[in-house]
């Protein structure tokens, strides 16, 4: 754990999961996951990450609702959202952007070790660069 | 023969005339038959007296004295009979009553003629009129008989005129008052003053019958009779006016003669055309005294038409209409009842649109008669019911017989153009009169005027009505179409869904092979040899075409159904082309092809465009170049021209055939034989390129030299304009 910042990731898929998880502790980052979102909704009030990477299409909540409930609560409204999605038309996109997140990515136009460049960029205050663009 | 038999002889003259022509114009109506043996007895009468005065011995006087006493009673008779019938002789006398009149009558005439209890002697006075000397029972049983059936007659009259109206009545009131005038000139001239033994103006009475027998003959053959009182109003206004023309006329004439003496002629000459030529507004003046002063009750008829014509000006409202006319008419003629008829084609009926008046609220309607409309209604502007039971009754009975049974007096056909189509149907005055002339002329333009303005109603109505079903029908359209909006809009956000759950579903997959791919060719999963990770690239690559495809497939979709939205922004090209080339040099260089790039060294100006969508047209030109090309060289260039940007990528490929050429950019179009050397190509890249290219408003195209000759495609945006 050479970095002690803690990144939220929302997502039902197992294998991505899994491959985002060894990604993320082969680069050294503190990784933590909610599998739908509600649980993830908990994690964020309980473990106050520095970024949430959030899916859209989950079980129960949506992705949106999701990031509605975190920009409603007092305690994780401040935490930074990326939507990380494969839905990636325009409507979805400004969608998600127009419900608070700070930047939109689509899983299938980046590679893991991308996603890790952006999930630094974001740490690491420059995550501007990243809106609306892919990794 | 002296002047007063002349004018005796002219009047029993004129009185047989009248006795005649009656009975001319109904022999068969016992009605008419007793009339003329009514005329008969009063010619008798004047024939008597003339007689009478013109015989030169005692005893021929007495004959013709008896003779012009039993006249009366004749005179008297028949008219008692003639009131009893008239005006029709369905009034049947009762038996007992011939019995007592004529029994009664042929008595006295009895006495008269065969006794001296009546008539006793004749006296000659010289220079004067004869004297007669009376029997006993001429004071009592004579004159009694005739005062007393005169007053009974008067009785008979009197009853009728107070159950009569409308014609029938007036033509009482000409009988009564033609019988009372000759009745009274003659009991006072030949009964009274006798009695008195003034024998003076013996002869007046005969001159006077004139009077009765005229009024009385004209009441039964004209039909249409005028109102007494406008004859009154009409004569008094002449006289008025005669009488102030003539007092200074003739003064004028005096002092005239006075100054220029016999010149006479030509006096008479100048006061005749003064007073001709002031007659007439000296008349007029007159008339506006007696219509202001005399007769206020009439109305007058100008004002009650400006006034209707005013209302139904103000209206389109069918009811109003209705309720104005009726008002008007009602206000000025006193009209009992009135109704409004209104034809229905449907039922082919005059049906009561409205009515006034009637106690009981029954609707009626007449139904067409055929013949009656045509003949009658069509070419009358007002029929008075009187004179078409006269002239119609026995063809159309049922018509007259309906407008006898709802006590309709006047009929007012609504008339436009040619079609009929309504009535007013007007009930008795109120006074019992009749209609006059003037109420007549009055109907007539109501008539006219009421017609108009409930045709313009109709019609209006008409077009409301089609108004209200014609929004109806709008509404109802227009519903449908909603709901098939709404369907349609249904449908569509569920294919668009479906769409992107699809993609979405594909894509999954997709990035999880590519995470994977990427890691072990990044040395994640440990060390690669060579041979390993150039296989592992090329499935990477071909996953990354996998990926475009679906992408590609999602726009296509969106394309299609006009929702595939922009982004506009400001960006710069040649920063997009780089990054495009550093993600598939890779898949070139794998293909043992080079690939260089021909970019300014200056940065070039920007564009308007959207990033994403143009990545993929960039995308998709160069990787269709890397995919028919086998072996050489794909050159990519940048450049500005004018007011654009254009981007080309060449390469030394397949080439395209010329007929080609112009289907490359259609959806589903790929060079021929394509197929056969690259399965992957769907064309669908080509397609989407020219969709997102036209959307930015810039211009795509292709050039080759022909087939195995190599290819190049550009497109041109223009530069963003500050």
């Amino acid at each position: 754990m050479a970095d002690a910042k803690k990144i939220l990731l929302i997502e039902d898929e197992q294998i991505l999961v899994e491959l985002y998880q060894m990604k993320f502790e082969n680069e050294g980052l503190n990784l933590i996951v909610a599998m739908d979102g509600e649980d993830g909704l908990m994690m964020a009030k309980k473990e106050k990450p520095d970024l949430i990477l959030l899916d859209i299409v989950l079980p129960g909540m949506n992705g949106y609702q999701v990031l509605d409930a975190l920009k409603a609560d007092k305690e994780t409204k401040n935490i930074k959202v990326y939507i990380l999605s494969n839905l990636g038309q325009k409507e979805e996109i400004d969608q998600g952007l127009e419900g608070g997140a700070d930047g939109y990515l689509i899983k299938a136009n980046i590679t893991p070790s991308q996603l890790v460049d952006s999930v630094r960029k974001v740490l690491d205050g420059q995550g501007a660069g990243v809106k609306k663009r892919r990794g | 023969m002296d002047l007063i038999n002349t004018s005796i002889a002219i009047s029993a003259g004129i009185n047989l005339m009248m006795g005649i022509l009656v009975l001319f114009k109904g022999k068969r109506k016992i009605i008419n038959q007793i009339f003329s043996l009514f005329a008969l007895s009063v010619v008798t009468w004047s024939i008597s007296m003339m007689l009478y005065r013109s015989a030169a011995t005692v005893g021929d006087s007495i004959f013709w004295c008896k003779t012009l006493y039993v006249s009366p009673i004749f005179i008297v008779s028949f008219l008692i009979c003639f009131a009893y019938l008239f005006p029709e002789s369905s009034d049947k006398i009762k038996k007992y009553i011939y019995v007592i009149v004529f029994g009664s009558g042929i008595s006295l005439s009895g006495l008269v003629l065969f006794t001296d209890m009546i008539i006793k002697s004749v006296e000659f006075a010289p220079g004067q009129e004869k004297k007669i000397i009376f029997g006993s029972l001429y004071y009592s049983i004579y004159t009694l008989f005739i005062s007393g059936y005169f007053l009974w007659l008067y009785y008979i009259l009197f009853r009728k005129l107070r159950r009569s109206s409308g014609i029938v009545r007036q033509q009482i009131i000409y009988i009564f008052s033609g019988i009372l005038l000759g009745s009274i000139a003659g009991m006072l001239t030949n009964l009274t003053l006798p009695t008195l033994g003034n024998f003076s103006l013996n002869w007046a009475g005969q001159i006077s019958s004139l009077v009765m027998v005229l009024l009385t003959s004209y009441a039964i053959v004209r039909l249409h009779l005028m109102d007494i009182r406008f004859v009154l109003r009409r004569y008094s206004v002449y006289l008025a006016s005669l009488i102030t023309i003539l007092i200074p006329a003739i003064f004028l004439k005096y002092l005239l003669s006075l100054s220029f003496g016999r010149q006479s002629i030509l006096i008479d000459f100048v006061v005749l055309v003064l007073s001709i030529s002031i007659f007439s507004s000296v008349k007029d003046y007159y008339y506006r005294i007696a219509n202001k002063y005399f007769f206020s009750s009439l109305y007058d008829a100008r004002e009650v038409i400006a006034d209707l014509s005013e209302k139904l000006k103000a209206t389109l409202e069918v009811k109003m209409i209705y309720a104005f006319v009726s008002g008007t008419l009602v206000n000025v003629l006193h009209i009992k009842t009135m109704t409004v008829l209104i034809w229905n084609e449907k039922t082919r009926e005059y049906e009561a649109a409205f009515d006034t008046g009637h106690e009981r609220k029954e609707r009626y309607s007449f139904t067409e008669e055929p013949g009656f409309y045509t003949e009658v209604i069509k070419h009358n502007r007002v029929i008075i019911t009187d004179e078409s039971k006269e002239k119609f009754g026995e063809r159309y009975g049922r018509t007259i017989a309906l407008l006898k049974k709802y006590d309709i007096h006047v009929l007012v056909p609504l008339l436009v153009k040619d079609k009929t189509i309504g009535l007013l149907a007007l009930g008795p005055k109120e006074s019992g009169d009749m209609y006059n002339h003037e109420d007549v002329q009055v109907l007539e333009i109501v008539g006219a005027q009421t017609a108009i303005a409930l045709e313009n109603a109709l019609l209006y109505k008409e077009t409301k009505d089609f108004n209200v079903t014609l929004e109806k029908e709008v509404k109802r359209a227009t519903a449908e179409l909603k709901a098939a909006n709404v369907k349609l809009k249904e449908l569509d956000a569920a294919k668009s869904e479906f769409i992107s759950i699809a993609s979405h579903q594909l894509r999954t997959p997709l990035s999880i092979i590519k995470g994977y791919i990427s890691m072990m060719i990044e040395g994640n999963f440990g060390r690669l040899t060579d041979k390993k990770r150039d296989a592992l690239e090329k499935v990477f690559l071909s996953n990354e075409r996998l990926i475009r495809l679906v992408e590609n497939l999602l726009n296509i979709s969106r394309i299609e159904s006009g929702k595939l939205q922009y982004d506009f922004e400001e960006m710069r090209l040649d920063e997009l082309v780089r990054d495009v080339m550093d993600e598939l040099s890779g898949t070139a260089t794998g293909k043992g092809l080079s690939i260089d790039a021909e970019l300014p060294a200056e940065a070039l100006p920007p564009v308007g465009a959207d990033e994403e969508k143009l990545r993929q047209v960039v995308m998709n030109l160069i990787d269709n170049a890397i995919k028919y090309t086998t072996k050489g060289r794909i050159a990519v260039s940048l450049k500005r021209a004018g007011d654009e940007i254009e981007f080309c990528v060449s390469d030394s490929g397949m080439g395209i055939r010329p007929e080609d050429l112009p289907n490359l950019f259609k959806k589903f179009s790929r060079g021929a034989g394509t197929s056969l050397v690259h399965t992957e190509g769907t064309g669908l890249g080509l397609f989407v390129a020219k969709k997102v290219i036209d959307a930015h408003s810039g211009k795509i195209w292709a050039e080759s030299k022909g087939a195995g000759r190599g290819a190049k495609f550009c497109f041109k945006l223009p530069i963003l304009k500050n």
